[in-house]
This record gives C-alpha cells, structure tokens and sequence, in this order.
C-alpha cells in the first residue's frame, strides 16, 4: 500500500500552478488590462524592483496557468480572495483601522476602489450603496452639498478608520474634527468657549448631513437647541444645567437665543457670548 | 475663453489619442422665484445665465515627467458650488493634487432668530451672505520609494456680509456685518514604508486672522418694545471691529507595524497647540443704560485685549492579534486631553475649560465558517471636564464626569460577489455624562444589507435604530430614532440601454426633555422634538429612438422628502434631462429642473422654481 502511495502519490496530486505572464492575460481581458494599465497599479507592469516585471495581473490575482487553461473562474484568485493588504498594510490608511467599522466588519478594498478602472469610482455613488440612509439625508432642504460636488464623503470622513476619540470624522491640523477644514473662522481658540463644541462636536447641535431646520439644527427652534441643556433645573452631573440668566422665556423676544448670543460657536471677549 | 475653446476642442478631435475628457457648457434659465426668494437662495441659490456645467479631462502622457494629468471641474460661471480639481503624477518622482472651492453661503430665513416675528417683520437678524473659497494642494516625492517627503498648503477663506445684534444692556440692534477671516496651512513630513513598518512624521502651522466688523450709522430703537424707566433706548452709530490673530504648531506621528504575520500593530499621538491673540474696540451712540447701576449714557466706548490658547494631546494604540486562521483580538486605547485657558483685559473673568477623554475597546472576531464573522467586545469610555459655570452658579466652575460601558456584538456574512449582510449592536450604561443630551443608556443597531440578484441588478438596505434614556440623578432625556433605507439599482453593461435606480428612505426621531421656566416658579415644560420623514430618490435613463441615426436618451427623476411633526416640511426636486447626439463627440442637451419647498407651520419660507438648461456635451 505504500509502495502504491509513493508511485501514484505525485501524479494524483494537483498540478503545480505556474506564472504565465500578463501578455496570456491579455488575451482575454484586454480593455480590463488596458484601464490597468493607466492606473497607479500600472507602474508594477515595467518596475523592476517590485518583483513583478510582466506579472501585473498575477501580482494580485496569483498564478494563472491553470486558469489559462480551463478559463474556470475558480481556478483563480477573484476579487474576495485578493489580499491588497499584502502590499498595503504598513501605510498611514491603516493606523486607525481596528477602530473605525469598515475594518471591522471586513469591508473589502474593491468595495470601493476599481482596482482596474483608470476612472476612480465616484465617492457618492460608492458610500451610497452601504450607507443609503445617510445619502437621503441630503435630499432635505438645509445640508452640506453634497450632490452639486461642493463636497464629498471623503473630504469629512475617514473611510479607512478613525483616530479621533469619539467621531468617525477626519481630523485636520492633528488632531481636530474634519468640520474646521473648511470652518476655520470657528476654529478658534476662543477666550471664552462653549463647551459642547470641544467636547462634543458640531453635531452636538447640528445635523452635518442635511436636516429640515434652519441651519441644519437637530430642533425646530433655537431655544429649544439651547434650553435642552440649559434647562434650569440644577446643573447635577451635568454641565450647563445651571440657568443662564433669568430670562422671560414666554416672551418672543427671549425665545431667539442667537439674537443676543452672537457667538454662540466660543466668543472672544465675552463670557456671555454676546459679542 | 480661446483656452477654453481648444481645450473643448483637443477633447472633441481625441481619437483613442492620451487625451480624454468631458464637459458640458449651457446656459441656465430660471423662470423667476415664486414665494421666498430668500428661503430659494438658501436652500438653492441657482442663478441664470451661461455656465461651464462640469468638465473632466486626463491626459496619458507617459512621460518621463508626467505619467499622468487628471483635471475636473463643476459650477464655474456664478453657481454657489464650483470646484476644481487636479491630480499630477508620474509615479516615479512625485504626485501633485490640488483642491480648490468656492462656496457662496447664503442664509437669511425670516423664522430664524427673528424676535419680531409676532409683529409680522420677516426679517432675519441673523443672516449672512459670503463666500468660502478653499484651496488645497498637496505635493509628495517619490511616492513609491520607502521614503516619502510630503508638503501641503491649505488656504481657507471667508468673506462677505450679514446681520448681526449689537447686544448692550436692554436692547439689541440688528446691524451691518462684515465678514471677513482667513486661514492659512502649513505642513511637512516624512512618510516611511516598509515591508512591516510604516512610520509618519508631520509638523505643520496654522496663521489665522479675523477682522470682522459692525457698523451701522442709523438711528434704530432695537428689539425692545417700549422705554426703560421713561427712556427710548436707541442706537444711533456703531463701529465694532475684531482684529485676531492667531497661529499654531501641531505635530503628529503614525506608526504601524507587523514585527509577525499574526500581529499588527499601530499607535499615533498628536499634539496641536493654537493660540489667538485678541483685539476688540467698538464705540457707539445713542442711548443706553447700565443696567447694574442704572445709569443712562449716551455714548459707549470698549477696547479689549487678551490671548486664549489651547494645548490639545491626542494618542492612541491598538494591536489585531490573529491567534488562529479564524481568529482576530482587537483591542484599542484612545486618550483626548485638551486645556484652553485665556486672559482678556479689564474683565475679571477668565475662560477655562479642560476636557481629558478616554476610551479602551477589546472585540474578539471569530469566523466559524468562511462566510460568516461573529464579533463580541466590550467598550470604556471615562473621563473628566470642567468649565467656567455661568453667572448664576454658586460654584466658579462646574464639573462633569464621563463613564460608560458599552457592550458590543457583531456579525458579517458575505458570499462573494453576491450577498453581503452586517449587522452591530451596542448596549451602553452610564451613569456620568458632560452633557445632559449625551448619551447614557442606550441602544443601537445597525444592520446593513447588499444583494447583487443579477450581473446587473442589485438590491441595497440599512436599518438602524438608537434608544437612549437617561437614568436618575440626570434629569431625563428620552431619545428614539429610527432610519431604514432600501434601494434598487439596474445597471446593464455598456449603459446603452435602460438604467434604473431607485431609493426610499424613512427615519423616524421622538425626543422628550424637560426644563424649567423660571418666571413661572415650578412650571416645567418640555422640548419635545418629533420628525417622521419619507425621502425618495429615483432616475432613470431611457433611449429613444428618433431614426436609425439619431440616439437620443431621456433620463427623468428626482428627489421628494415629505415630513411630518415638529417642523413639516415637502421638498420636492424633480428633474429631467434629453441628450441628442449632433456627432460622435457631441451632444445637445436639455434639462428642466423643479425646486419646491413648502414648511406649514412657516408658509412664508415656501418657493417654487422652473428651471432650464439647454447647452452641449462633449466627450
């Protein structure tokens, strides 16, 4: 039984899968090696010190002589086996990766990427497909946008992870939210600042992606945005429960607090963040 | 314009030549505004007249010193979003991009801090009219060597005018606001990529100014209804003037590494130190009261001077362990340390506020087969802050702690390129928060979906639910929210055919939180906010056949988001569009568009808007 095992052992076994080349791959998928070829991945075709000098497709995609032979589908890597992390682990992309939920929940690289396209996909359209709750909130009538291309997804949001503590945002300058990249005038520091700003973030008032208020406020009316910590009944656990001043909330004219506090965002010079 | 003619037509005369590219040039026409033309520009703010639509080009030069040059554009010609972007690169040497927007931000709603609204002025006092311009560009060298010098340039500004308040004792008065601030960015680095390292070093500056103005040269009475003490308080002339100046250093350093094949680790701190230096003078006439003494003048005069500055540390580091083929540990710590302290002249106040966050997560992945993933972890959250308390706290500071414990579950099943389906649950309880609206007690879900029923047909889903509800001694805060979304998409290959693509979309928010109004001693009332929204989205595009040589498409659609509750609201946005081919590069386009915004409880913020575009296309 053995002897038999020794004899016929290398020839049932499968047969080793060779490098072809990518002029065979061509063969067949030519106009997806010509967009290949006008992408960055392109350069890995003619550069010598990659390893893979005529092997672009194969540098992914692994040998493909077995595929050239019976053009099976499963006698290849497709795109869920592909490992682009073998090549691109050690960048910057990936040093917020465990904390951010693409990683997490094992969103693939070409979920978003056309790895052959020589057109990039568009950012709306690919956050879209996964994220179509958040895409309809710019179809209200006071949002970011983002549908005219003013901004993208990505100018806010790191899809690859996060390295701020509590939001999913990009960060600029270091290590502040992405929202200052174009707010700079709300940046500060300010003298005196309001506190939800720092310590929460622009949504803690507003809805950065769209809402039916003015001024993309999560409440229908300013006072309400204010009164909801500002309440009056003893600061507690909390910060800011304690009243403000005694205001006459049942006229009209205290029931605009931005009319008075200009600064709302933090003020230079006054503590009352009227001026 | 004559560039602009042979750029269009080096685009048209491309025949499979390195240059490629689109771009669509028209002309708008808008059939008048009928409602609020206010509440139009600031919820559309489309003009009339010739536009450069959008436009893209590339160019495969291949060569030694540009592989390749990518370009795009939209809005240029008066829309309020115009951009352009641009992308240099050859691979080898260096990658070039550049950014630049230009915003037109107008806001003037007359429900929105309008303090006469009840007397029927529907006037804002609070409204702006300015315009952002951004730009960025960012150079890297050798951008596929191990070692990467990178430097960037941001330049953010904004300028133009509104109205504000001039606040004083008893009164305040909507005046003329000039807007105008800048920032610029600086930043360089190094960027180190290895095989299981990769290392960056960035440290960059920040200049900022703001030279904001109010003037007003007016005699105005203000917001107040009637004299104070037998006095008209009055505003007769206002000069108020800002001058800020600011700058920051920050340094950040990233880091991730694979010293085995079953471990990755990455860490990153970040340190940013801003400071502004501060310059205020205003001078105003008129009539005003101190209302401590209850003196009247009739002058006002105020110059100030001071500095904020603001030390803010962020760190974090994380490991993925993968003990087994089918096993992965995460596990992350995050810590945020921010103090902002500042002096201004003759005030005996002082701004403090300190804010220290901390986070610590582990989650355990498991694949039991090769479709499916299940996680389950838990989550930390701490920390402490503190802020000036207001004028009516017993205390010169009041304090706020953080503490929650978040647990967390998850699961991943995938079939390639079919079925993809996610799903998250987190759980949290806490019994500190800084705000009373943070969340405390709470619920969320998620659950996202992806089915590809055909090569081209593809259906989409998300589903995501939070509950909060704070529990004693906060004082209550009841939170709901819901939101589900499903699309459909039909794409068959080459696009020549019919397309189709439809979404729906409805979320659902119900939150209750009570205050206190102190004139009325023990009456309570409570802020209740409740939105109920239907959005849905749809475009399809059509061919139509107008003789064998004649390939026109039609492509209709458009949005609608219908809301009921706190704030109802109907915006509809329909729109359809024609294309008929003049030759094998050129195209005459029409378009109509339809802008309507309706909000009952405010009917003097609805518009409607007819809209045109007749222009080409080439490509």
């Amino acid at each position: 039984m053995l002897g038999w095992i020794i004899i016929l052992g290398p020839l049932l076994a499968a047969p080793q899968k060779e490098y072809m080349g990518s002029e065979v791959c061509q063969a067949c998928h030519e106009e997806i090696f010509k967009g290949l070829t006008r992408t960055p991945h392109g350069r890995i075709e003619a550069n010598t010190k990659l390893g893979w000098q005529g092997k672009a497709c194969e540098s992914c995609h692994g040998p493909g002589s077995a595929h050239a032979d019976s053009a099976a589908p499963t006698d290849i890597r497709g795109p869920e086996s592909v490992s682009c992390l073998e090549c691109h682990k050690n960048q910057p992309t990936r040093v917020g990766a465990i904390r951010g939920g693409h990683a997490r929940n094992q969103v693939g690289c070409a979920n978003c990427h056309s790895v052959h396209a020589a057109k990039p996909k568009q950012p709306l359209k690919v956050c879209g497909t996964c994220h179509a709750a958040t895409v309809a909130q710019f179809q209200k009538p006071y949002r970011h946008r983002l549908q005219e291309g003013g901004v993208q997804c990505v100018d806010c949001h790191n899809p690859h992870g996060r390295l701020l503590s509590a939001n999913p945002l990009r960060e600029v300058s270091a290590n502040e939210p992405g929202c200052f990249r174009c707010h700079g005038d709300k940046r500060g520091p300010f003298a005196f600042e309001h506190a939800p700003v720092r310590m929460e973030g622009c949504g803690a008032c507003h809805e950065a992606h769209g809402s039916a208020n003015p001024r993309m406020l999560t409440r229908h009316e300013v006072r309400f945005q204010c009164l909801e910590c500002h309440t009056g009944l003893g600061g507690g656990p909390a910060l800011g429960g304690v009243p403000p001043a005694f205001h006459d909330l049942r006229s009209g004219r205290f029931q605009n607090c931005t009319v008075c506090h200009v600064k709302v965002h933090g003020s230079h010079v006054n503590r009352a963040l009227l001026r | 314009m004559k560039n602009l003619l042979f750029l269009l037509g080096s685009i048209a005369a491309a025949q499979e030549s390195p240059f490629t590219g689109e771009a669509e040039i028209g002309a708008r026409w808008n059939h008048g505004v009928r409602g609020s033309q206010d509440a139009y520009r600031s919820v559309v703010n489309l003009g009339q007249g010739p536009r450069l639509l959008n436009w893209n080009a590339r160019w495969d030069a291949n060569r030694k010193t540009l592989r390749q040059a990518r370009f795009s554009g939209a809005g240029w010609g008066g829309d309020p979003s115009s951009w352009l972007r641009g992308y240099l690169s050859d691979d080898r040497w260096y990658r070039l991009s550049v950014d630049h927007r230009s915003t037109a931000y107008f806001n003037a709603l007359p429900s929105f801090a309008n303090p006469l609204l009840d007397r029927g002025l529907l006037t804002s006092q609070r409204s702006f009219d300015i315009e952002r311009r951004f730009t960025e560009a960012e150079l890297t060298l050798w951008p596929a060597s191990r070692l990467m010098p990178f430097f960037a340039y941001t330049r953010d500004r904004g300028l133009g005018r509104g109205v504000t308040n001039f606040v004083t004792d008893g009164n305040e008065y909507p005046v003329l606001n000039l807007l105008n601030d800048r920032t610029e960015l600086y930043r360089g680095g190094v960027r180190v990529e290895r095989r299981r390292l990769h290392l960056t070093l960035e440290q960059g500056g920040i200049r900022f100014r703001d030279d904001q103005r109010t003037e007003d040269d007016g005699t105005q009475s203000g917001n107040r209804p009637s004299p104070l003490l037998g006095q008209p308080l009055v505003l007769s002339s206002l000069v108020q003037a800002y001058g800020i100046r600011g700058n920051s250093v920050f340094s950040r350093g990233l880091a991730t590494a694979q010293p085995f094949d079953w471990l990755d680790l990455n860490a990153a701190v970040q340190f940013s130190q801003p400071r502004n230096d501060i310059s205020y003078a205003h001078s105003a006439a008129g009539r005003f009261v101190d209302l401590d003494s209850l003196l009247f003048t009739n002058g006002q005069t105020s110059r100030l001077a001071g500095a904020a500055k603001q030390p803010h540390l962020t760190a974090s580091a994380g490991f993925q362990a993968r003990p087994h083929s089918r096993i992965r540990l995460l596990q992350s710590w995050t810590t945020d340390r921010m103090r902002n302290a500042s002096t201004i002249s003759e005030t005996p106040f002082f701004g403090r506020l300190e804010w220290n966050y901390s986070q610590q997560q582990t989650e355990i992945a498991v694949d039991p087969t090769t479709r499916l993933t299940l996680r389950g972890g838990y989550r930390i959250v701490w920390g402490d802050g503190m802020a000036r308390a207001s004028f009516l706290g017993l205390e010169p500071f009041e304090r706020a702690g953080l503490r929650r414990n978040i647990a967390l579950a998850g699961a991943g099943y995938r079939i390639a390129g079919g079925l993809s389906l996610h799903s998250d649950v987190e759980i949290a309880r806490g019994n500190r928060v800084p705000f009373r609206t943070s969340l405390t007690n709470s619920e969320r879900i998620r659950l996202r979906g992806r089915h590809s029923i055909a090569k081209s047909v593809r259906v989409y889903g998300t589903l995501q639910f939070l509950n909060n509800s704070n529990p004693p001694p906060l004082q209550p805060f009841e939170f709901r929210s819901m939101q589900e979304a499903i699309g459909l998409e039909y794409l068959p290959g080459g696009g020549q055919g019919l397309q189709a693509m439809g979404e729906y979309s409805r979320s659902a928010i119900r939150s209750d939180l009570v205050f206190a109004v102190p004139q009325a001693l023990g009456l309570r009332d409570t802020s209740s906010y409740r939105e109920n929204a239907h959005t849905v989205t749809a475009l399809a595009g059509i061919p139509l056949a107008l003789g064998w040589t004649w390939h026109a498409r039609l492509s209709a659609g458009g949005s609608m988001f219908v809301s009921s509750g706190s704030r109802p609201t109907r915006f509809y946005q329909p729109m359809a569009r024609v294309t008929l081919p003049v030759s094998k590069r050129c195209s005459l386009l029409a378009e109509y568009r339809w802008y309507g915004v309706a909000q009952p409880f405010y009917r003097f913020e609805g518009f409607q808007s007819h809209q045109g575009i007749v222009g080409l296309r080439f490509e």
